[in-house]
């Protein structure tokens, strides 16, 4: 039993290209069929979120991550909270993390910005993506497309990528403020699944720190 | 002694009285003013009317509010009278025929007004600690469907999927059934029907339940964190696949339904799977 279980390192960025559609699902089951618990490999982690209770994908893997990533996630969490106090009550408390979440509540937040709440969603479970991938997983066109990627550029890598694909900037400020507006839209919250799989999952010392505790 | 209507009206009881009014109007000009400051502040930083919080915070907010109207109320109503009584022991009699008086008086000769005022209050306290649904839930009252948008002491207010606002008396909601779709929760479970031919082949009916399994777990609105189900029937005419599944903001089921069957009968089509004839879904 022990031989059948992966050993998966979750990051924050996208290793694998595989989409959350009928394609990406096969791809899935495929590539975790594939590999050997002795390889270990990386995986999204909100990708890794979404497949956990969508496919059981935590009875087929083992994971880690290191304890920059673990740490990261606490900051994550933290900016969360202060989004919520910030939206409650006004009072600054981060003020760069303030600025972008305004950026992106200004545009992503009305009720009738759904392709773009659709949009950020797809890009944070499937990674980077083209124009053409975006418009099939939601049925829209390539050119609004375009538009909704133009007027959320404040989260992504860039508005008018080179390579064509489509990237959310994976900062903590430019991530809390994605997630949180994902939450309060869309009602998805990957950061509840992921909470206690971090807490309990194996941790990968960051290197510096490991020979210091020598 | 025989006790005269002008002695009914003694300081022990005017106090009373006016503790019930003046509790209510604190409690009104406390949330007033708490509510300013907390916008004047929020415009300040940039921020518009609407506050973006997540559904579940939101509605233990209002929870919270709830249960303080309750407490005010029932405070002043209940627990007043019997304080005054231990203090003004002299006068207690008039106070405890002034409380009775009251109760006769609104239940057989008080006006449909003041019967309303009193039972909106109450049913206002009991949804405050029972919870049968709260404001923000979808929820089924008096035959109406919709989103409570306020629990009023004279009117229950929900608004509908047309965008109608719906009034009812709440005072008129005692003894009524009321079905709520998410009970506080910010997800609720959706139920759809795909109505296939009988002619369809065991090949495409698999195929076809594939499809709509995907096209629910594709979708952005969808609540991974919670069980999708599928199940198969035969009926008269037809076999119909339901799937129960969650959508993730009770508010976006219309989106989510969408979703999915654009995808079933993109499906349908492409595949050349027969569907029922007519098809009610």
């Amino acid at each position: 039993m022990e031989n059948d279980i992966c050993q998966v390192r979750l990051v924050w960025y996208w290793p694998e290209h595989v989409r959350r559609n009928e394609i990406g699902f096969a791809q899935i089951k495929q590539l975790v069929a594939s590999k050997s618990n002795t390889t270990a490999y990386e995986f999204n982690l909100f990708l890794y979120a979404f497949l956990c209770p969508a496919k059981n994908l935590d009875l087929f893997i083992s994971v880690k991550l290191t304890e920059e990533d673990s740490r990261k996630f606490d900051i994550i969490q933290k900016n969360l909270n202060a989004i919520e106090i910030f939206e409650r009550a006004g009072l600054v408390i981060e003020k760069q993390l303030t600025n972008q979440w305004l950026e992106i509540r200004n545009v992503a937040a009305r009720a009738t910005a759904r392709d773009e709440q659709r949009s950020l969603a797809t890009l944070l479970f499937s990674g980077p993506s083209t124009a053409e991938q975006v418009a099939t997983d939601l049925g829209i066109s390539v050119n609004l497309v375009q538009r909704v990627m133009q007027s959320v550029q404040s989260v992504l890598k860039t508005a008018k990528p080179e390579d064509g694909c489509y990237q959310l900037e994976t900062g903590t400020d430019t991530l809390s403020a994605t997630l949180y507006l994902l939450r309060c839209t869309l009602g998805i919250d990957p950061i509840a699944v992921l909470e206690p799989i971090i807490e309990f999952s194996e941790k990968e010392p960051i290197p510096g720190e490991a020979d210091n505790g020598n | 002694m025989a006790i005269e209507m002008k002695d009914l009206l003694s300081v022990p009881v005017l106090i009373y009285l006016l503790i019930i009014f003046t509790g209510q109007i604190m409690l009104f000009v406390y949330r007033k003013k708490c509510s300013e400051i907390t916008a004047a502040q929020r415009k300040k930083a940039g921020l518009g009317d609407k506050v973006l919080v997540d559904h579940a915070v939101r509605l233990d907010d209002l929870k919270s509010d709830a249960r303080w109207d309750a407490v005010v109320l029932l405070g002043t109503v209940l627990v007043a009278p019997i304080v005054l009584v231990l203090i003004f022991s002299n006068e207690s009699k008039e106070l405890g025929l002034v409380f009775l008086a009251l109760i006769a008086w609104v239940l057989f000769s008080a006006t449909d007004v003041v019967r309303g005022f009193l039972g909106g209050i109450a049913y206002r306290a009991l949804v405050a600690f029972n919870q049968p649904f709260q404001v923000g839930d979808r929820v089924t009252l008096s035959g109406y469907s919709g989103k409570v948008v306020d629990i009023g002491i004279f009117f229950l207010s929900i608004n509908t999927v047309d965008d109608d606002l719906v009034s009812i008396p709440t005072a008129s909601l005692w003894g009524q059934p009321a079905v709520s779709a998410n009970a506080g929760d910010r997800a609720s479970l959706c139920k759809m029907t795909f109505h296939l031919s009988p002619k369809v082949t065991a090949t495409q009916r698999k195929q076809t339940e594939d499809a709509i399994w995907d096209a629910i777990q594709k979708s952005v609105y969808w609540d991974f964190n919670k069980p999708l189900q599928m199940v198969v029937e035969q009926q008269k005419g037809e076999i119909v696949l339901t799937a129960r599944s969650y959508v993730a903001s009770t508010y976006n089921e219309p989106l989510f339904r969408s979703d999915v069957y654009q995808a079933f009968l993109d499906f349908a089509d492409e595949q050349q799977v027969p569907l029922s004839d007519p098809i009610v879904i």
